[in-house]
């Protein structure tokens, strides 16, 4: 039976690898190689480093990367965990069949194991690394492999339990629509984490060296691979017991979402009419929908705030470094600059790039209403650029305050970031209206391969506006600012490089071509996207 | 009110519609039947402006559908086979947003969403996001949206599937309540009963074309029937599907 339940997926990999093109066979192959000769390269360099003078002390440089990395996986465990118990489609399918609920139970265990091979195949790396360098007999590999599986299927085991402990208390389908929140935690804690392990690394020698000897004896290796697996078999035992008493009365019960609300309408949905109310009429309900929709769509808020505030947290060890440095503390208003121009385009491309993606088949809706489609593309670029220009000059003002930049400063910051987040989102919009796929009916905020050349347009055209914007911003302030200290440190580090002579004229020149090519290009990809919402057909590509 | 003339597509070498000559008049109720794949969608997306026509011409309330595009939509209220909606707008959200699309100002909006939401049996659920609607309230928010700007016409693609009994008789007494106002309604549908029951008229589409079109009794005398034969029996004999029913019998 329980091969009966498995086989399917079999079929269907089987039948999609050979349903894919012959490049994208060969990509897939080559990228399957690069993996499997990554991890041959880092065997091996794990090897020479455990038989340098190090040691097994070496294995210390693993652990920021192994922890952060263990953070990541255990999310992508549990988001599949979720997805794989509640949400699949087959699990409908699965739970009406008479299949016994332990013969369910298993598949689902093995099922739930595929997020942890990766991490698994990491620590077998480390550990036959380990092996070698100490040339252990063939019971270290036998007893490593064991334990490998033992806290594979105890860590799947533990994922099982906390996503059924989980879905008693929240919905599954909400569940999942908050789990981006916790990707963007956790990134911004993994990066602060490691950051944090890069400071105090050496405090993790001892604890290392004790892991790693103990591993290489063998008694107690069986006694760890033992613990180990008792542990996963407790783990899975319960997690089925668990199983059979509440996984189908959770199932019919959570996979509703409970959404009737009552009393008056919520602050924030009363705020989106008060401010799309500011739009013309047929502009004002497309604004209202975008941002009522972006309120309620964790998932887009998160990537929304994600990305100013990373910059935020990657700044801090520079920040504190420049701050160290002294001299080099008047410069860090450069170093906000460049940042929020290349983290600004990619904050565009998440908010504007989607804007047309995530209609799908819903443009039918557009498309049937007497709406000018010019309207439709303004009240799109609004809807996308606002909010984002929004996020961007909160985090730069309060960012720029909290490190001591003078207030001018802030505002330039501000409105530089204003300014080139325009331009991109103008450029990702028009992207995405001409590569989206208006016939799927569960739309996904990324361009198909297919319209792979119209991502990398917006990405140059995109790079080429936010560089002028920078381009443009530098001169200004080095020209109407000539006073400041920021000025006067700037023109001294410039000073220190063999720059050529150029005329003061140029860069504001050649930045103002550029804006101006980019706001053609823009032109003529405004045109081209009006005409393709125009005249697309339903079921026409 | 909603007319074609010799209207055609091909997509690729099928012809989904070909020389389509249509004509409902204010008032009536009309019936769109065919087998799958006859081209009863394919002519209510011609209709609606989603498709272009390959030759020929639609009209609805007077204004050509492919030179006057926005007075054409604005006249013509349409709901497709499947609906299209945003699940994370609540109903009453998702009223405002269609009835800005058309225009209205927000007092009229508002009027008419607090109607028709009343009419539909949608009031109590009108404050919920739409993604925790059934099928049916599903299908009677959309309709909602093709009645919200008072069109003139209608265009709705099997408009009563999966409703139950109580909101089927719903949406019959609201399209009929259209029509006595001088609407014009066409219907596509494949419950044989209702189109019997509730269209003046009836056309049926085979391969593209019309080949037959009229009150029941019309249909009867074009397809040299009994005088009490069913619209079933007609849609078969007419659409060749008797060697079927035979088999469906013989089940």
């Amino acid at each position: 039976m329980l091969w009966k339940i498995m086989r399917p997926r079999w079929w269907l990999a089987r039948r999609q690898w050979l349903a894919l093109p012959r490049r994208r066979q060969f990509i897939t192959a080559l990228f399957a190689l690069l993996i499997v000769g990554g991890a041959g390269w880092l065997y091996f360099r794990l090897v020479a480093a455990l038989t340098g003078p190090l040691g097994s002390l070496a294995l210390i440089a693993v652990v920021p990367g192994a922890l952060t990395g263990l953070l990541f996986f255990a999310l992508i465990q549990l988001a599949d965990t979720l997805y794989q118990l509640y949400l699949a489609p087959d699990v409908a399918f699965l739970l009406a069949a008479p299949i016994p609920p332990a013969q369910l139970f298993l598949a689902k265990l093995l099922e739930c194991t595929q997020a942890v091979w990766l991490p698994t195949l990491a620590l077998g790396l480390i550990l036959a690394a380990l092996g070698a360098a100490q040339a252990a007999g063939w019971s270290y590999y036998l007893l490593a492999l064991g334990l490998v599986l033992a806290l594979a299927f105890a860590a799947t085991a533990v994922g099982l339990l906390l996503v059924m402990g989980l879905a008693r208390l929240i919905p599954p389908s909400r569940l999942r629509a908050w789990l981006p929140v916790g990707f963007a935690v956790a990134s911004l804690g993994g990066i602060t984490l490691q950051q944090l392990l890069l400071g105090r690394l050496s405090r993790w020698g001892g604890a290392v060296q004790v892991l790693a000897e103990a591993v290489l004896k063998p008694g107690q290796l069986a006694a760890v691979t033992g613990a180990a697996a008792a542990l996963a078999l407790v783990f899975v035992a319960t997690a089925g017991v668990l199983f059979a008493r509440t996984y189908r009365g959770a199932y019919s019960e959570l996979s509703v979402v409970p959404t009737q609300r009552r009393g008056p309408r919520p602050f924030l949905a009363r705020l989106v009419d008060d401010l799309a109310g500011l739009f013309p009429p047929v502009q004002r309900q497309i604004v209202a929908k975008e941002w009522l929709t972006l309120i309620r769509d964790p998932q887009r808020l998160v990537n929304l705030v994600l990305v100013p505030v990373l910059m935020a947290v990657l700044l801090v060890p520079l920040l504190t470094d420049a701050q160290a440095a002294g001299g080099l503390r008047a410069l860090t208003f450069w170093l906000l600059l460049v940042y929020a121009a290349l983290f600004g385009l990619n904050g565009a491309q998440g908010a504007a790039l989607t804007a047309f993606l995530l209609e799908g088949r819903r443009l039918l809706l557009l498309r049937q209403a007497a709406v000018p489609l010019n309207r439709l593309l303004w009240a799109k670029l609004w809807a996308a650029y606002l909010p984002a220009a929004l996020v961007w000059g909160v985090v730069l003002a309060l960012y720029g305050s909290f490190i001591g930049l003078p207030a001018w400063q802030c505002v330039v910051l501000v409105l530089a970031a204003a300014a080139g987040l325009f331009g991109t989102s103008l450029i990702f919009l028009l992207v995405g209206a001409l590569g989206a796929d208006f016939n799927v009916t569960v739309a996904r905020p990324k361009l198909g391969s297919a319209a792979v050349w119209l991502s990398w347009l917006g990405l140059f055209l995109g790079t080429l506006a936010q560089l002028a914007v920078v381009a443009l911003t530098s001169w200004l302030v080095l020209t109407l600012g000539a006073g400041t200290a920021l000025a006067a440190a700037t023109r001294l580090a410039l000073s220190a490089l063999p720059l050529p002579a150029w005329p003061g004229w140029l860069l504001p020149l050649a930045a103002l071509a550029v804006l101006a090519g980019v706001g053609a290009a823009g032109g003529q990809l405004w045109q081209a996207a009006r005409r393709r919402l125009e005249t697309w057909e339903p079921g026409q590509d | 009110m909603i007319q074609t003339e010799r209207l055609t597509r091909h997509f690729g070498a099928l012809a989904a519609v070909q020389d389509l000559d249509l004509a409902v008049r204010p008032g009536e109720l009309f019936g769109f039947l065919g087998p799958n794949g006859a081209g009863k969608s394919t002519t209510l997306r011609l209709l609606a402006g989603l498709l272009r026509p390959t030759a020929g011409t639609a009209r609805i309330a007077g204004h050509d559908v492919q030179t006057a595009p926005l007075a054409a939509k604005r006249a013509t209220g349409f709901m497709p086979d499947e609906p299209v909606l945003y699940e994370r707008l609540t109903g009453r959200e998702f009223l405002r947003f269609v009835g800005g699309l058309y225009g209205l100002d927000e007092a009229r909006i508002a009027d008419r969403a607090e109607q028709l939401l009343s009419l539909l049996d949608l009031t109590a659920r009108a404050e919920d996001e739409i993604q925790s609607y059934s099928h049916g309230m599903r299908q009677k928010i959309v309709l909602c949206t093709a009645l919200l700007h008072q069109p003139q016409a209608l265009l709705l693609d099997e408009p009563l599937s999966g409703l139950d009994p109580h909101s089927a008789r719903r949406v019959k007494d609201v399209l009929r309540d259209f029509c006595q106002r001088g609407g014009a309604v066409l219907l596509s549908t494949h419950t044989l009963e209702i189109a019997e029951r509730l269209c003046e008229r009836v056309g049926i589409l085979h391969h593209g074309r019309l080949i037959a079109v009229g009150t029941m009794d019309e249909l009867r005398a074009q397809a040299h029937s009994a005088a009490g034969a069913t619209l079933e029996e007609l849609f078969l004999q007419l659409t060749g599907g008797s060697a079927v029913a035979a088999v469906a019998e013989a089940l």
